[in-house]
């Protein structure tokens, strides 16, 4: 399969991410029966919402590399990395192994579910971005090895399956959801929140703390609007590398932007997507009838109903930027990274059972692995963006969602031993 | 006609669960033939307040059903999931809901 991989993204490579995504979506959404119409729609706004989210990342790069490179010689910081945020989401799009790697976690979740391995029918067809970004960083890790970026993806897929599977009860009965599980990987987190959860509970004092979700929602006020949050930090940013007062204003115009428009890029590519991925689900669901599964796989933001989610993350955006700038060798300030924190805090949010206090200690202690390893894998991150026209490679880039994951990261160390 | 009736479809971003429901939601009208009559929204479940009391309203949830917004609801992750027949299912009562509400 090597050499015919090979031999096609090398033909195919030469078209650029943009137009190859439109072409796969396309095809795919031919194969799965979305139609003419629905296929050539979808795999264009699927190349559109990568082009604008190439623009985005783009700007925010070049906005933001200069002026946390001032703050980390003046304040003599290591922080020189340049926070894409979701901008890695790009990558899951535009490597030449999605079409593969998307069959490859269909196929093998549907023989794990039939033998009675899995309980998660992989119904979510968006959220296996995340694995794909990994098979990303695994092709670019091994110059170029599109089969072992599809193995990696595929791999770690499956053990988002299998946490799906472990943690299925606990959402399903703290958000209200029967039947559901998440497979997408922000759910690693709740394998650690239920022990440190227990030993919260032995800490005396520090037991009998909550706090009220809607006082701190009005507290934070528009505070607590990524935005408005954006905006601040940049300003921030340029004042504490000791830029003249307007380039400090408009960093912070430039930095509420990546905020706003980041996701309205997303937002479009999966206007694109929408489409073609529900016509693989209905495959699927027509196909299996729900017959061997026992969980129907969903989006994390199906988690992010209850109240302590969105309180929780209003409190940790200013707090995540502080503990970058106070963590020695950390590189990445997070900015559009922020984005992300909402999802982890749904994740966690049964296993505290919505208290708001421990939820927001929790997460400052899983920041710290967080941090380093996003700021280790600064090259890598800036290797593929740069490799698939996303990010300009001269500009170190990185991200929390998949820059800064610990179960990725592992799998990345594997993988290195093949390159 | 005006579109007056208005499907409000929320989920924990605004970005991709609630504007799938929207969009098969507005697929789904259309093949009933009702589409014309249908505003259909989709947001974050942060941004609702400005909707509350809203009349001719159905609120779509992608995320747990909140009781308390005081909304005709329905839970809609059959449009994420479902099958045919559950995305079909669903029109029908949300149809029937606004149907039930509706004053000119």
């Amino acid at each position: 399969m090597s050499g015919f991989a090979a031999a096609v993204s090398g033909f195919l490579g030469g078209l650029g991410s943009t137009v190859l995504v439109a072409l796969v979506m396309m095809i795919l959404g031919l194969v799965f029966q979305a139609g003419w119409s629905k296929a050539i729609r979808g795999g264009l706004y699927t190349g559109i919402g990568l082009a604008g989210l190439g623009l985005v990342v783009d700007n925010a790069t070049a906005q933001l590399t200069p002026a946390i490179t001032a703050l980390s010689e003046r304040l003599g910081t290591t922080t020189t990395t340049a926070d894409v945020g979701w901008g890695s989401a790009g990558v899951a799009f535009a490597w030449p192994g999605l079409a593969f790697t998307l069959i490859a976690v269909l196929v093998v979740n549907a023989v794990l579910v039939l033998l009675g391995v899995v309980k998660t029918m992989w119904t979510d067809i968006w959220s296996i971005w995340h694995g794909q970004v990994l098979g990303g960083f695994v092709w670019a890790l091994t110059g170029g090895n599109v089969t072992l970026g599809v193995v990696a993806a595929t791999l770690y897929l499956t053990v988002g399956s299998l946490i799906a599977d472990y943690t299925a009860k606990d959402y399903q009965e703290f958000n209200g959801l029967p039947g559901i599980s998440v497979p997408c990987t922000v759910t690693l987190l709740a394998l650690f929140a239920k022990p440190v959860n227990k030993l919260f509970e032995l800490i005396p004092g520090f037991n009998k703390i909550n706090l009220a979700p809607d006082v701190i929602r009005k507290k934070m006020g528009v505070f607590g609007e990524l935005g408005v949050m954006g905006a601040v930090i940049g300003i921030v940013i340029g004042i504490l590398g000791g830029q003249p007062y307007n380039a400090c204003l408009g960093l912070g115009v430039q930095m509420g932007l990546v905020m706003v428009f980041l996701p309205k890029t997303v937002s479009v590519l999966c206007e694109g997507a929408i489409p073609i991925a529900n016509s693989i689900t209905e495959f699927i669901q027509d196909r299996f009838d729900g017959k061997k599964a026992i969980y129907v796989a969903v989006d994390c933001a199906a988690l992010l109903g209850h109240p302590s989610v969105m309180a929780s993350a209003v409190l940790l955006y200013p707090l995540a930027v502080i503990l970058a700038i106070l963590l020695p060798g950390n590189a990445l300030i997070p900015i559009a990274s922020l984005a992300i924190i909402p999802y982890w805090c749904g994740a966690i949010a049964p296993y505290f059972k919505g208290n708001v206090f421990r939820m927001v200690v929790f997460m400052l202690l899983w920041l710290v692995p967080v941090f380093y390893i996003a700021s280790a894998n600064g090259p890598l991150h800036t290797l593929t963006m740069g490799n698939l026209g996303l990010a300009d490679p001269a500009m170190l880039n990185s991200s929390f969602d998949m820059g800064g994951d610990i179960l990725g990261f592992i799998f990345i160390k594997i993988f290195g031993l093949f390159a | 006609m005006a579109k007056d009736k208005l499907i409000l479809c929320v989920c924990g971003a605004g970005i991709n669960t609630s504007h799938n429901a929207a969009m098969t939601i507005e697929e789904y009208f259309e093949k009933a033939g009702v589409a014309d009559d249908y505003e259909i929204k989709f947001l974050q479940v942060d941004q609702m307040a400005p909707y509350k009391g809203r009349k001719n309203m159905v609120v779509c949830w992608m995320t747990q059903v909140d009781e308390s917004f005081g909304a005709p609801s329905v839970q809609g992750l059959a449009f994420l999931i479902g099958g045919k027949k559950a995305k079909q299912e669903l029109t029908d009562k949300i149809i029937a809901l606004m149907d039930e509400i509706y004053e000119p």
